[in-house]
């Protein structure tokens, strides 16, 4: 032991008064020596070590002072101190002073693309200081005066290292990190972004994925889907098969807000559901929280996804070119101005028109019938990004987003004969008789219908990213993003006769959704000291909704009215202001604690709410975690849906009139281990609260389409509970995860389901999902996921009741039953993805539900096909379970340039 | 037309054919209840259906086992008990004009519904509990006039037999109501005069007289009052045919035609003169004004058949659509209408064509 206590024990036994005065006048005597006196005259016991007072000069000058304050005149200028405890003087060294500190930061880029790498750690490697890039790749670090050895590593990327470096002050350091060589398996990986977010940071149920991981998720038609890869993740339901939902901790598909480089994406499906708006193409990687958030989010109920884009390369112009069996891509960028300005573009359509424009016209031309039939479909996603770098400190993009899905579709008739003989030519009833001529006529009918729907996003924004300080950080953005759904519907008939009398009725029906936001934000990053690291801002949306704009226009020879709902746009204001705080408090304990406050004024109404946030970490070991949390966010706009695909009709609402903000309170604890370094394990448990949520009420189809649409609507309650099991691995040549959550999701609902509480249509119980990448070697990958999960629920009507035969359609009623009464069977799927590297690009191959599980996806009410005559209607009615998509296979081809 | 619902079809047939199904029995449980079935008519006398709700997948269930016969059913008018209705033949349900339905059984009274009426039914069967509802009778609305034109005329004529061939565009008008909320429904009927026999002097067989007609059928495709229950994205994908209900909310207190044009009308006449009763012969235009129940019932079933969550929730796509009941147990409906018919007589229509245009 390097310290030992010398005890003095120099009893002046003749003075014994504690709190006897000192008179002593040395100069740069030995301490030693001053001590003793000092001892002799106070009758103190002075403890201290001996090495203590070696070569310790000290000079003081007291008549009659008490001996503290001689203590302290004598001691100052020392590296001493001391302390008083009753009758004994401890003398120590003074604890030596914090070296200066100076901070380094800088960003930290991909090299050759200059792409910012976003959560990359970055570690002196002498003071075992760590802090990680924030969005844009930006970074802000404390270290000591003198030596420093910065590393920097980031999954999929080969570390960076500064070596030892000599720092006197404030530094800037721009890194850049080379891809390794296997990137899309991500073999040679030190370190784990994910990893990092479990261990060390006290957010729970937080992801980061990179580009290549959703490429190398398998998925159908072999559509890389970011949406399609966070399904696999627990506490993540995916709603209907094949489908891009996400109904995150039991809770609803529009309680996610999705964004775009932080700006607000309403529409995120193409083609009913099937695909996201999100082209891979376009991602750099992808945040995700499901269960505490950063204090900058809030406005949805249960998670927030922002998708980074590519800023694109600063050194050189590449690209890629891909086509599959449902869509094309192309993506390009580089350098406009070389190593400052840089531009992405990224392109993507369905081509499914591409066969059904010439196949109608076909068909319309050689058919006989003189009906013409014209459909067409197609989603289009464009991306585009310029990024300029004034300087190492200031940098600055414009974003553009184009997304849209656009039906076409309707018939139209026209019939120059005889108007009134359509069905078959008029009979030529015979010589006495006068017969209708049916070619020779002036008259004609011609009838149609019309029908084009258009809906999807607009996003525009423009940022602005300064280095204001080394430890300040600032974002200023601009931005507008639109979601619009339109559908024009145009029926009308004419006819005209010989006599020249025309006859003409038309209905033109025209429905509209929009949501228009103008946003204007400053976000900023400030790293105070190596503990803390603090975010606030605040952001300003000009809001302009029209939630439903319906306008009906009957027109005929001799009336034209017009109905329309009563519904106009809703003008809102809102406010947003927070701060956050990552604080680790020393080695053990980090917090992060933040605070949201939101006002959102619209149409003269007032709704605030803070929304608090606080998550406490512990770690009692190296390798363990433990951490709770607890966290409250609001919503003011809501989607309604009717169905569990996404549809033109699937408006996005305000709160109006008597309506109060949703609102979710929850709480969760999480345990996390890590194994070595490489596997992850986390348990998260979770508990939430839903109020004031909004839904479609009972038979509101009942009501007309030009119907106000609050009057549809109900508002509830409810509640998610579960616990979600993770063990992941990202690093070697396998990589993948397991994992199970397990749920419980309800709501209640004054008037739905007579206002019984009610299981959520997507409260799977039990939900595992196996995910591996095996690099197999240069040439190949492969990628097999296993989901297995309990079925979703749906209300199977049980009883019949007569028909009372008013209707054209005649059937066996339905008596009511509890919604979501009935859970479908166990679902379970593999998918298979190979990829084939070659020189230019690579192939991938995909099995979707590869060993061919047909899982049941409805149930319907119908008759078995086997004949007995014992039973009165000679067909047995039964329940029968609807199995749906067998093996989907698909090739894709990319081609990298 | 509805080429969209066709495209969905067939998609929904190719997954379908690529997909399979398996019968099995839900481990749920259920309970029969009561069902009240009830149209009742201003001008005649009330009458209930009373049946019981079953389990779908229950094979023994015909139309006669599910009568419940044994039950206690009462009719009040206006809050006033009127009479306990007995146990009889009654006439089919079907609203069809030309229905073949047989008759069935189940609560007569002797009460004649009015204009006006709040009538409600009462039922209590110790087997199924008790069922009640309620259902005012709505009052008529007049066919003020009916405009036609009659196109594509032809004729054959061979002694005392005629035959005539035509079409017929119409424009029907009445007026709604300013100050009450109505739901309507047309329909048509054909009035056909009894075909007899006459002596001919000095002939052994009797002279037929008879006067009939067919038609094609009744075109309700240009009526958009048809179609106004319908959303702008369920016009791609569904259907109306058949439907011709309606609401005043787009010509509330207006004067409107009903654009309903009927094709192919054969009308055949022998021997009408000096028979002038073969001269009644006639298309009957109806008017009903029906409750909000039959308004809704009706609806629901569009909706269920053809509507966008009808057509996802019968695979499992969206809550399902029920067929709406105005009964405490929500099986069943008791509707009322009251009707107003408007006679248009083909021998008229031929009269005034064929004055307009004679024969070459």
């Amino acid at each position: 032991m390097r310290r030992y206590i010398l005890l003095l024990s120099l009893i002046a036994a003749s003075i014994a008064v504690s709190a006897q005065n000192i008179t002593i006048h040395v100069k740069d005597a030995p301490a030693e020596k001053t001590f003793s006196e000092i001892m002799r005259q106070s009758g103190k016991n002075f403890i201290y070590t001996a090495s203590l007072l070696n070569g310790i000069k000290v000079t003081v000058n007291a008549d009659n002072q008490p001996l503290g304050k001689v203590l302290t005149m004598m001691l100052s200028g020392t590296s001493i101190d001391y302390r008083m405890r009753g009758d004994n003087v401890i003398l120590t060294r003074k604890k030596s002073a914090q070296p200066r500190k100076i901070t380094v930061n800088g960003f930290v880029r991909e090299t050759g693309s200059g792409e910012a790498l976003i959560g990359a750690v970055v570690v002196d490697t002498i003071s075992n200081t760590a802090t990680a890039t924030n969005s844009t790749g930006f970074f802000s670090i404390k270290v000591p005066v003198g030596k420093a050895a910065i590393k920097v590593t980031y999954p999929g990327y080969t570390d960076y290292r500064t070596g030892k470096i000599d720092l006197h002050a404030n530094t800037t350091l721009d890194m850049s990190l080379m891809p390794s060589k296997n990137m899309l398996s991500e073999v040679v990986v030190h370190g784990s972004r994910n990893r990092a977010l479990a261990m060390e940071s006290a957010s729970v149920g937080s992801l980061n994925l990179s580009r290549e991981y959703i490429t190398s998720t398998p998925v159908m038609f072999g559509e890389s889907d970011v949406v399609k890869s966070i399904q696999l993740e627990p506490g993540v339901s995916a709603g209907v098969e094949g489908m891009a939902g996400m109904y995150v901790h039991g809770g609803s598909s529009d309680e996610n807000l999705y964004m775009l480089d932080n700006i607000p994406l309403y529409q995120i499906n193409h083609f009913g559901g099937l695909f996201s708006a999100f082209n891979t193409e376009a991602i750099r990687n992808v945040d995700f929280y499901k269960s505490t958030f950063p204090a900058r989010y809030d406005g949805r109920l249960s998670s927030f996804m922002d998708v980074h884009t590519r800023d694109g390369s600063l050194e050189s112009h590449h690209g890629s070119a891909k086509l599959g069996l449902t869509s094309g891509a192309f993506s390009i960028e580089g350098p406009i101005v070389k190593g400052r300005t840089s531009y992405s573009l990224a392109l993507r359509r369905s081509w499914y028109d591409v066969l059904t424009i010439p196949a109608l016209a076909i068909i319309n031309k050689v058919s006989d019938d003189e009906t013409k039939t014209n459909f067409r479909y197609a989603f289009t996603d464009i991306n585009a990004k310029i990024t300029h770098h004034f300087s190492p400190r200031s940098r600055a993009y414009t974003m553009f987003y184009f997304g849209e899905d656009y039906l076409k579709v309707g018939e139209e008739y026209e019939y120059s004969r005889d108007p009134y003989f359509y069905t078959y030519p008029p009979v030529n009833i015979g010589e006495a008789g006068n017969s209708p001529g049916d070619t020779d006529t002036d008259s004609y009918r011609r009838d149609g219908e019309k029908n084009r729907l258009k809906w999807g996003n607009i996003v525009a924004s423009a940022a602005w990213n300064y280095v204001i300080s080394p430890s300040l950080y600032a974002e200023v953005t601009a931005a507008y993003t639109r979601y619009r759904s339109s559908m024009r519907h145009f029926n009308f008939w004419e006819e005209k006769y010989d006599d020249g009398k025309e006859i003409y009725t038309s209905d033109r029906l025209t429905s509209d959704n929009r949501i228009n936001d103008w946003i204007f934000r400053a976000d900023f990053d400030f790293r105070p000291t190596p503990a803390h690291n603090m975010t606030f801002g605040a952001y300003y949306i000009i809001h302009r909704f029209l939630p439903s704009s319906t306008r009906r226009t009957l027109a005929t020879e001799s009336l034209t009215t017009q109905l329309s709902d009563s519904t106009s746009d809703y003008h809102a204001r809102e406010l947003n202001l927070y701060v956050g705080d990552d604080w680790k408090a020393g080695d053990r304990w980090s917090i992060n604690a933040g605070l949201h406050y939101s006002i959102f004024n619209i149409e003269g109404a007032v709704h605030s709410h803070l929304s608090p946030s606080l998550t406490l970490r512990y770690s009692p070991g190296d390798d363990w975690a433990i951490k709770a949390g607890y966290s409250r966010t609001v919503q003011y706009v809501h989607q309604l849906s009717q169905s569990s695909i996404s549809l033109p009709t699937d408006q996005w609402v305000p709160i109006v009139g008597q309506q109060k903000p949703s609102t979710a309170d929850k709480i969760t604890i999480g345990a996390y281990h890590s194994i070595n370094d490489i596997y992850t394990f986390s348990a998260e448990a979770y508990m939430k609260w839903m109020d004031n949520l909004l839904d479609y009420r009972d038979e509101y189809y009942l009501l007309p389409p030009e119907t106000a649409w609050n009057a549809r609507l109900t508002s509830g309650k409810g509640t998610a509970k579960g616990i979600d099991f993770k063990l992941s691995k990202e690093a070697g040549k396998f990589t993948g995860h397991i994992s199970y959550s397990l749920l419980w999701a309800d709501r209640r609902f004054a008037e739905k389901n007579a206002g019984h509480r009610f299981p959520a249509r997507f409260d799977n119980r039990h939900k595992i999902n196996i995910l591996v990448n095996w690099k197999v070697n240069d040439r190949w990958d492969i990628n097999a996921s296993w989901t297995g999960m309990s079925g979703n629920r749906l209300t199977l009507p049980l009883q019949c009741w007569q028909d009372p035969m008013l209707a054209p359609w005649h059937y066996d009623m339905m008596l009511p039953e509890r919604l979501n009464n009935f859970r479908l069977p166990f679902y379970h799927r593999l998918d298979l993805s190979f990829t084939r590297h070659t020189r230019h690009g690579y192939w991938n191959f995909s099995l979707y539900n590869a060993y061919c599980n047909m899982n049941v996806i409805a149930v319907r009410l119908d008759y078995s096909n086997t004949y007995d005559p014992s039973i009165p209607g000679h067909y047995r009615p039964v329940f029968q379970k609807i199995h749906l998509l067998p093996v989907i296979p698909s090739v894709s081809y990319t081609w990298l340039f | 037309m509805a080429i969209l619902k066709n495209i969905f079809l067939f998609i929904s047939l190719l997954l379908l054919t690529t997909g399979c199904f398996s019968d099995f029995e839900p481990d749920l449980k259920s309970v029969p209840v009561l069902c009240m079935n009830s149209n009742i008519s201003a001008g005649d006398t009330v009458v209930l259906q009373l049946t019981r709700t079953w389990r779908w997948s229950d094979p023994t269930v015909d139309e006669q086992n599910i009568i419940v016969d044994d039950a206690e059913v009462r009719l009040y008018v206006n809050d006033e008990f009127i009479e306990t209705l007995h146990f009889a033949e009654i006439p089919p349900m079907s609203a069809l004009p030309d229905s073949y339905d047989e008759p069935t059984h189940g609560y007569r009274s002797g009460y004649v519904a009015k204009e006006g009426d709040c009538i409600k039914l009462t039922a209590y069967s110790e087997k199924y509990g008790d069922a009640w509802a309620e259902v005012t009778v709505p009052e008529s609305i007049d066919i003020s006039h009916v405009d036609y034109d009659v196109v594509s005329f032809s004729s054959f004529s061979r002694g005392s037999y005629h035959r005539y061939n035509f079409g017929l565009n119409m424009l029907i008008w009445f007026t709604d109501r300013a100050s009450t909320t109505d739901y309507y429904e047309f329909s048509e009927s054909r009035s056909i005069p009894d075909r007899y026999y006459i002596p001919v002097p000095g002939q052994d067989n009797d002279e037929e007289c008879f006067a009939s007609f067919t038609y094609f059928h009744v075109d309700y495709d240009k009526e958009p009052l048809f179609t106004e229950h319908v959303s702008a994205l369920e016009s791609a994908i569904s259907d109306t045919w058949g439907y011709s209900i309606f609401s005043d909310r787009q010509i509330s207190g207006k004067s409107y035609p009903l654009h309903i044009a009927i094709r192919d009308l054969y009308y055949n006449i022998n021997n009408p003169e000096n028979n002038p009763e073969l001269e009644t012969a006639s298309i009957d235009l109806h008017l009903d004004v029906i409750s909000r129940s039959y308004y809704t019932h009706v609806m629901s079933v569009w909706a269920h058949n053809d509507g966008i969550n009808g057509v996802l929730g019968d695979v499992g796509l969206a809550d399902p659509v029920w067929d709406a009941s105005n009964v405490s147990t929500g099986a069943g409906v008791v509707t009322a209408r009251s009707r107003a018919t408007y006679r248009l007589y083909l021998q008229d229509i031929v009269n005034r064509k064929e004055k307009a245009t004679p024969h070459l």
